[in-house]
């Protein structure tokens, strides 16, 4: 199970001085693409893989988008999006809507995301753009009467706790992504890969 | 949404420097009193933000133990705001103005009218309710990162200037391409600026 990293020298030691003289609103924009390349990844690894991931550190996690997809293609004002929904519990696996519009090269940019370790589950948005959960639901296993003895403070950490093990996963996730994206077999690999995967979908 | 009730949403933000050996608990605690929320109910200020606790959302008294959870520090960034809608502005300010003409029997130059309406307006923005709005933020010192609770680029900016005046402590914006430099060791921070879309063509895509 991913936790919160311990306090390194790796959390972007010498970065102020790598982006000087860097216009952060510029740099965000330029990488935007980040965000939707993780997120279209995700979403098709997921697919293939049975929605399971083995993290960085070793740890199995299930992640899928559930219920609501939005796909994106272009910049500016020629920006085409598509928002593609399933009311189906569980949705039809073959979400074949999605696979055609990522062959007309769109790109996920948001989408209802759950996310699965152990005995935990959280359901959450994650948006292309800052890759921050947002509407986070929380449904840890928990004995009823242990929950129903937690005082705010004590029901407030452990929000806390739950929303800092799914932001690793996600910190996890985006990190497996980003060590596939830069490797040299990305093109050789990678790439025919999910290439491969995708005509079998369509 | 945050954390005390509903599903949260969270802006994540890094602290990019050690936290200070001076940064106690009680200094925290009184750097969070010297820029606390101050009350503007009944003045004619448009707008006042400040810190106030997290359990009790009308205090603004941060004693010991209100702000801090764990290893983490936890407060609200409350903003009250009232808006005098132009039209309103206007009505009256017609109303004043033939009152003035009646009482002198002039019309007001533009000096005159231009105080005429400063006045009217901060006298009429008392009579204005407020609006509150409540933004948990969360200070993760394990993770040396801070997260505030909702988004929306408003919201970021007040977050950011209050955080400045408060702590002093810098922070950077959590997003895809900070998180990438964050993530690959310094010398292959080249490699993710060099990166250009994409992912399935392997070739720039539009």
């Amino acid at each position: 199970m991913p936790k919160g990293k311990k306090k390194t020298e790796s959390r972007g030691a010498g970065l102020e001085e790598y982006l000087e003289g860097t216009v952060f609103l510029d740099l965000w924009r330029d990488k935007m693409f980040l965000g939707q390349e993780f997120l279209t990844w995700l979403y098709l690894t997921s697919e293939k893989n049975n929605h399971f991931f083995e993290l960085p550190g070793g740890d199995g996690v299930e992640a899928f988008f559930e219920n609501r997809l939005t796909l994106s293609h272009g910049r500016g004002n020629n920006r085409r999006s598509v928002a593609i929904t399933t009311t189906e519990e569980p949705r039809d696996p073959d979400w074949d809507e999605a696979y055609t519009a990522i062959g007309n090269n769109k790109r996920v940019i948001k989408g209802t995301l759950r996310v699965k370790a152990e005995n935990r589950e959280w359901r959450l948005t994650l948006p292309h753009d800052t890759l921050s959960p947002q509407g986070v639901k929380l449904s840890a296993v928990k004995d009823p009467a242990e929950t129903d003895d937690l005082g705010k403070a004590g029901k407030f950490l452990d929000k806390i706790a739950l929303t800092a093990e799914l932001v690793s996963i996600v910190d996890e996730l985006f990190s497996l992504f980003l060590s596939r994206r830069l490797s040299e077999t990305w093109l050789t690999e990678d790439v025919p890969r999910l290439k491969e995967y995708l005509s079998s979908r369509t | 949404m945050g954390f005390m009730k509903g599903n949260p949403s969270v802006t994540r933000y890094r602290v990019t420097v050690n936290l200070p050996p001076d940064f106690t608990e009680e200094e925290i605690g009184e750097r969070l009193r010297k820029q606390s929320f101050e009350d503007i109910e009944k003045t004619s200020e448009e707008s006042s933000a400040g810190w106030v606790e997290l359990i009790d959302d009308l205090s603004p008294a941060f004693e010991v133990g209100s702000y801090k959870f764990g290893p983490n520090y936890a407060f609200n960034l409350r903003e009250d705001s009232r808006k005098l809608p132009a039209k309103t502005l206007n009505r009256y300010y017609n109303i004043a103005e033939r009152e003035y003409f009646e009482k002198t029997k002039v019309r007001p130059n533009s000096v005159q009218k231009k105080e005429l309406k400063e006045n009217l307006r901060l006298s009429l923005l008392k009579r204005c309710l407020l609006t509150t709005d409540l933004r948990e933020v969360v200070w993760l010192t394990g993770r040396d990162e801070v997260w505030l609770a909702g988004s929306g680029e408003k919201t970021r900016l007040l977050f950011e200037e209050l955080w400045g005046q408060t702590f002093g402590l810098p922070v950077r914006l959590l997003v895809p391409v900070t998180m990438a430099l964050e993530t690959v060791p310094p010398e292959n921070r080249d490699d993710v600026m060099g990166l250009v879309p994409g992912i399935l063509s392997g070739e720039e895509e539009e």
